[in-house]
């Protein structure tokens, strides 16, 4: 077997999303969905329930008196950092391990997503055409799921691709990525999204994440949206290691998303405050 | 020897021997440096913004978050530390400001930081001996009070000193 085949292979191999986050998924992608269905799913799972009550108690939402109660956590925090908190329990394989091949510790692909997908929620209200905020959040924190099965595949080789960069042979991380294995992390992402049986929008936003103007026309917008809120997660300091940075800006994104210099500053530091707060509840640092 | 970590927009002093001022993972954010080698005096700063007329209170309440706020209330607190008589005793050093790959200055944010990090230093006729700035990666950096040493480190590209 070749390596490409290779990676297909572990694409296929990784464990499923959980089944607390699937139904999450589903149950907030409904437009007329009820918070008790978010609550329900949380206390059929004792792990979820003392990860949520762990976030709601920690000092960054200032509560006065602890809360005890999963109805109160969730209107709290909302329905979508319950999904995020479910995403990064329950899929430790992508989401709890080290990415060895880019030289990004346990926990960082996790943080970069969560930054990734507070950046999507503004930048979801920007965009020209309607973007469901729900979707571009979700889409944040899965975007970079296909780093999880290639970074296995690129132990030590991070010097090499830097080198490609550096040379000029390649333009960026991605096309490196392809010069050596003979794909990327959008493209096995997107394998990966599809095996996990996620919705096309979702699909289409992970697989082009970089390359956001070959998203099918009904999810362009999407994919634009990740493609700057990825960026803007890296500008702040929370990417995945030996690749942070070394992507490429796609030049039509003010097209799709309505974007200026004076609004990407307003973003980059509102983001930051919102990421800080929601990592130190997650992380107490 | 005691690390003191610095987030986004914070700041720190300090002329206690063994101690390392350190922030982690810059991306389009500005690491300035100071040392003043006579009282081993050294700070730094974690700037992400060129400017706080973007958010005043902002820049109150974390003024090492912008550029303008921030170096001014880096010299003032090294000032202080070292009871320093003459500002261009002080070493200058700057790390960061990495651009994603484009061609458009558009999201050039650490371009804009660089620039305005060296202007505001300009007004206290200030400016850097070294500096690791732009390229499209991100940087860990640090500053020794012993030796003033600047480290800096990235991800599958090692270690160096400026």
């Amino acid at each position: 077997m070749n390596k490409l085949e290779d990676i297909l292979e572990k694409a296929r191999k990784m464990p499923p999303l959980s089944h607390d986050s699937m139904r999450l998924l589903e149950i907030i992608g409904n437009e007329n969905h009820n918070l008790q269905d978010v609550v329900l799913i949380v206390e059929s799972d004792p792990a979820l329930t003392v990860q949520v009550l762990k976030v709601v108690n920690s000092v960054s939402y200032g509560l006065r008196q602890s809360v005890n109660s999963i109805t109160r956590a969730v209107s709290l925090l909302g329905d979508k950092t319950i999904l995020g908190i479910a995403i990064g329990q329950g899929s430790p394989e992508v989401f709890d391990s080290p990415l060895q091949g880019y030289e990004s510790e346990q926990g960082e692909l996790w943080a970069h997503g969560l930054r990734t997908a507070i950046a999507s929620l503004s930048l979801a209200a920007m965009a020209r055409e309607e973007v469901a905020p729900d979707l571009a959040y979700t889409a944040g924190i899965l975007h970079d799921i296909g780093k999880s099965v290639l970074s296995g595949f690129m132990k030590d080789q991070a010097p090499e691709l830097i080198e490609k960069i550096n040379k000029g042979e390649v333009k960026d991380y991605l096309e490196a990525e392809e010069a050596v294995l003979g794909t990327n992390h959008c493209a096995v992402g997107g394998e990966l999204a599809k095996q996990w049986n996620l919705p096309p929008p979702l699909c289409s936003a992970i697989q082009n994440h970089h390359t956001p103007f070959e998203a099918e026309s009904q999810y362009r917008h999407l994919a634009f949206v990740i493609h700057l809120a990825d960026i803007i997660a890296m500008m702040g300091g929370t990417g995945t290691g030996t690749d942070a940075m070394s992507y490429s800006l796609d030049e039509r994104s003010s097209e799709f998303v309505a974007i200026d210099q004076i609004g990407i500053e307003k973003l980059l530091m509102n983001v930051m405050i919102e990421f800080e707060k929601t990592r130190s509840s997650l992380f107490g640092k | 020897m005691k690390t003191i970590m610095l987030g986004i927009g914070e700041y720190a002093v300090s002329n206690i021997p063994g101690h390392i001022i350190k922030t982690m993972s810059l991306g389009s954010c500005v690491s300035l440096t100071l040392y003043h080698p006579a009282s081993r005096s050294v700070g730094m700063v974690h700037i992400a913004l060129p400017e706080s007329k973007i958010n005043i209170e902002s820049g109150n309440q974390l003024p090492g978050r912008f550029a303008d706020t921030g170096v001014k209330v880096l010299i003032e607190e090294i000032i202080r530390l070292s009871s320093l008589k003459k500002k261009k005793d002080l070493v200058v050093k700057i790390v960061g400001g990495a651009n994603v790959v484009a061609a458009s200055d558009f999201f050039k944010i650490g371009e804009r930081n660089v620039t305005a990090i060296k202007l505001h230093l300009n007004q206290w006729r200030l400016h850097p001996v070294a500096e690791d700035v732009y390229g499209t990666f991100s940087r860990t950096v640090s500053i020794e009070v012993n030796t003033g040493k600047v480290k800096i480190s990235s991800p599958g590209r090692g270690f160096w000193e400026i």
